[in-house]
């Protein structure tokens, strides 16, 4: 098999599919054509693949139940189109995502989703991961912005949806199913991307609460206000609570959202502009750095400071971070909290009782894989969605859980 | 069709739920392609989704094809019925099941008219984004299977990114119930699949929508042009130069004559050669320095004159005309082809000029009314379906515009699905491996290919469903060549 990848993608790296797992070889093809020749040959050959972009979201899958190589795209990275007049972006799967953020800049716009650490992310690797950024107050999740995809399925075949408009219902939007698919239903090679004007003039705010009670009030103030605020945020670790506001767009528009935000956060303290962005990113990048991986729990906005009481009487949770606008909460846990699994099933079971439009539970890059299972009926269709389009199992089974 | 099989529907969704004899079955056969028609064996409105269910089990007994449909103002024969197969119509699923204000969602039966449940929302200065011109008629279930848009989707988006939820009974008769909002789905995102697959993958009973609130201050702009290409190339340049505005809608000469001369008169100026509506939503501050800012674009692009709506009873007057615009063609002629074609923003004026080259050459007369803001054309062709001789060129004419756009980087549909009207352009503008990744998603949601036969992908395009037609059952539709 080794000498057989080499032949079509030169020398051979080593990738691990999840922390503590065994290396397994890693194929990085330099064009679409040798990527489509490797899934030949793992077709004919009955080989098991995993794609990989920059590897720093195979830690939200879990153990394959059987792989013999990976396919990483990180040097298909150049980009296709970019019609800065349109509003559109067309790239490789293994471009950077900084990289990808810069150039939208430089044509005017900003780039949805503001992934943690964009140098360490690959366009391909966030949509196959579903991971949307923390401007998803503001811009919805990932998958409403992907105009359109080619991918490679499992048998070397290119496949496109969508396209490269703005509007187009033009044949089944695929696209929204390889989005967060994983890489359990084919290989991301490129995508299509909506941008967004790039703002004028950036806040942002932050702001210290006593106590949770107190939190849940300033979240759900600054919630009620006629802004577009991009982020909103609540982190509570050893410090306590501090929330943490960005708004930006046209200067007129944020000067008018700044006096309201600063009646609801009277003590807050602000950053403009080029520190604003700074500090945006920081709280971006570090706050959810954890040793033992980070619980996500998500439920319905109403809900959330209920949720994070389910949590708080479950276990004794380090550092926290809520993002009440969307109901997304998201606990950082230590190396000590590794046995982990038991306590999840202890949560779902307290947030079925405070939750009563349910809650989701996962946990991602943690030792183990905890995933939220979807309803049966659902589950029987995702597998045959998997046999339909990968009928040979070229890519690796049970990383995306339930057996996908 | 065999009557114990009608007896057994019956009993499941009683007398006013089945609908059989000839005459009460013509409103049926055809959507709004009215030149497409075909008489369904029978017409099932159930109540609800278990009644939806049970029927959807006999049927995957009996082996019968299905075609789903809402209020059938469908522009691309999607709900176009199927010889031999029954139709089932959300007519009588019209209920309103939740509206959590606190939460900003609604959950609905599929037969519930679009326009009602951003009604329903008022009062909790709410509403429901995507407003297609149908809004007054179509079901949040039938924009469900089209994706379906409207003008203020451009700042908003289509229905796909308003849909948290469905409940969805399967071709087999089983009920699929992802109805609750997740921030993620558990697994692939079968709900967001499921919005634009125009009926083939099962049928939508229930909808969980997304609410916006009403925003804060909304300004209306009339723009009045002597040509096309002005009010073309401001909408190019309102979107290069990265401003916002929640709709960008122009309408021709010929529409606004028809929209004057009918109950939908909004004050268009009958003498200007297009006019460009415009909507900027926001605070009051960015409203003003946005509307500032285009109305400096719109005068530099040769407007003649620029009106603001000066009150919430004149913006819904303008908007009123705007949509409104399809059913005052009929003034202009019996039959009304509306194409629905898509193209990069910075191709507006191209591909306006175009439409009207093609239309003036086949000896057609066009009415051009379209969502600039988003690329998303509608050259309307005004015909008589009496006469052979101007059908066929209508759409002779449909397919030329729609092979320029293909060809200057657009698409074939923005907003009305391909339906049976643009089948033959999916192979324009797909391979034959892309159909085949779209016929095997399909065959894991409807192995027996019965929902909406015949619809969306070219069968014969792709050798993998050549090979499986041959070797098992299949619906009517599908065998034909």
């Amino acid at each position: 098999m080794i000498a057989a990848l080499e032949r079509i993608a030169g020398t051979l790296e080593t990738c691990r599919p999840r922390a503590g797992a065994p290396e397994l070889p890693l194929a990085v093809p330099e064009s679409v054509e040798q990527a489509a020749e490797l899934l030949r040959l793992a077709a004919v050959d009955g080989l098991t693949v995993i794609p990989v972009g920059r590897g720093s979201k195979l830690g939200w899958c879990g153990p394959p139940a059987h792989a013999d190589f990976m396919l990483g795209t990180r040097r298909l990275a150049e980009i296709v189109a970019h019609e800065p007049d349109d509003g559109t972006i067309t790239a490789r799967a293994g471009i950077g995502m900084d990289a990808l953020r810069e150039a939208a800049r430089a044509g005017g716009h900003f780039l949805t989703p503001d992934v943690p650490r964009p140098a360490d992310a690959t366009l391909g690797g966030v949509l196959a991961a579903g991971q949307s950024g923390l401007d998803r107050l503001r811009f919805g999740p990932v998958r409403h912005h992907v105009l359109g995809m080619t991918v490679l399925l499992g048998d070397g075949t290119t496949a496109r949806s969508g396209g490269r408009l703005v509007k187009n219902v033009t044949g089944f939007d695929l696209h929204r199913l390889y989005c967060g698919s994983r890489g359990s239903l084919c290989v991301i090679v490129e995508a299509s991307l909506r941008l967004f004007p790039e703002p004028e003039r950036e806040l942002l705010l932050t702001t210290a609460a006593a106590d949770t009670e107190a939190a849940a009030r300033l979240a759900a103030e600054a919630l009620a206000l006629p802004a577009r605020t991009v982020s909103l945020i609540a982190e509570r670790d050893a410090a306590g609570w501090r929330l943490t506001a960005r708004l930006f767009g046209k200067r007129e528009a944020v000067a008018a959202e700044r006096e309201p935000f600063l009646r609801a956060w009277p003590a807050a303290e602000i950053a403009a502009d080029a520190a604003a962005r700074e500090a945006a990113e920081r709280t971006r990048d570090t706050a959810l750095e954890s040793a033992g991986g980070v619980l996500e729990i998500g439920c319905r906005p109403t809900e959330v400071w209920q949720a994070l009481a389910a949590v708080d009487e479950a276990f004794a949770a380090p550092r926290v971070r809520l993002q009440p606008g969307i109901a997304l909460l998201e606990i950082s846990l230590g190396a000590a909290d590794a046995g982990i699994a038991p306590t999840c099933e202890r949560l779902r079971a307290k947030l079925a009782t405070a939750c009563t439009g349910g809650a989701s539970v996962r946990l991602v890059d943690g030792p183990l894989h905890v995933f939220e299972p979807p309803v049966p009926a659902a589950a029987a269709l995702m597998e045959r969605l998997q046999r339909s389009l990968d009928p040979r199992g070229v890519f690796a089974r049970g990383r995306l859980g339930g057996g996908l | 069709m065999d009557r114990a099989l009608v007896a057994e529907l019956r009993s499941i969704v009683g007398d006013r739920g089945l609908v059989a004899d000839r005459a009460r079955l013509f409103p049926y056969e055809a959507d709004g392609l009215a030149m497409l028609h075909t008489r369904p064996e029978l017409v099932l409105l159930p109540r609800d989704t278990a009644q939806t269910a049970r029927c959807m089990q006999v049927l995957h007994r009996a082996g019968v094809p299905v075609v789903y449909r809402g209020a059938g103002t469908g522009l691309s024969g999607g709900a176009t019925p199927v010889a031999g197969g029954v139709l089932v119509a959300t007519a009588r699923m019209r209920d309103l099941l939740e509206i959590d204000a606190a939460n900003r969602f609604a959950r609905v039966q599929a037969g519930v008219v679009n326009v009602d449940l951003t009604r329903a929302c008022a009062n909790r200065e709410l509403f429901y984004a995507p407003d297609p011109s149908s809004q007054q008629a179509c079901t949040i279930g039938g924009n469900v299977g089209e994706n379906s848009g409207g003008p203020h989707c451009l700042k908003h988006g289509a229905t796909a990114r308003h849909v948290l939820g469905l409940v969805i009974v399967t071709h087999d008769g089983e009920v699929l119930d992802l109805s609750e909002p997740r921030v993620d789905p558990a697994g692939y995102d079968l709900v967001g699949l499921f919005v634009g697959s125009e009926g083939m993958f099962g049928i939508a009973t229930e909808v969980t929508v997304r609410l916006l609130p009403v925003p804060e201050v909304t300004e209306t702009l009339l723009a009045i042009f002597p040509d096309l290409d002005g009010a073309c190339d401001s909408v190019s340049e309102i979107i290069a130069a990265r401003h916002e505005p929640s709709a960008l809608e122009i309408l021709d000469q010929l529409t606004i004559e028809a929209v004057e001369d009918s109950i939908f008169a909004a004050g268009y100026p009958r003498d200007a050669r297009a006019v460009l509506l415009v909507d900027v939503e926001g605070s009051a501050p960015e409203v003003a320095a946005t509307m500032g800012a285009i109305l400096e674009i719109v005068n530099r692009r040769g407007a003649l004159e620029t009106r603001y709506a000066r009150s919430d009873e004149e913006r819904r007057r303008l908007w009123a005309g705007r949509k409104g615009a399809f059913g005052a063609m009929g003034r202009v002629a019996p039959d009304l082809y509306v194409s629905d074609v898509v193209v990069p923003r910075t191709r507006l004026r191209e591909m306006v000029r175009y439409s009207t080259e093609v239309a003036a050459e086949l000896g057609l007369k066009i009415a051009t009314v379209f969502h600039a803001g988003d690329g998303n054309l509608h050259p309307n062709i005004c015909y008589d379906r009496r006469d052979g001789d101007e059908v066929r060129r209508v759409l002779e004419a449909g397919r030329r515009i729609m092979t320029r756009c293909v060809e200057v980087g657009g698409a074939l549909t923005g907003e009305h699905g391909v339906g049976l009207e643009k089948l033959e352009g999916m192979e324009r503008l797909f391979g034959e491996d892309d159909l085949r990744a779209m016929c095997r998603t399909r065959d894991a949601w409807d192995p027996e290919r019965r929902l909406n036969p015949g619809k969306l992908i070219p069968t014969h395009a792709c050798l993998e469903t050549r090979q499986a037609l041959a070797a098992r059952p299949v619906a009517a539709a599908e065998r034909r060549p």
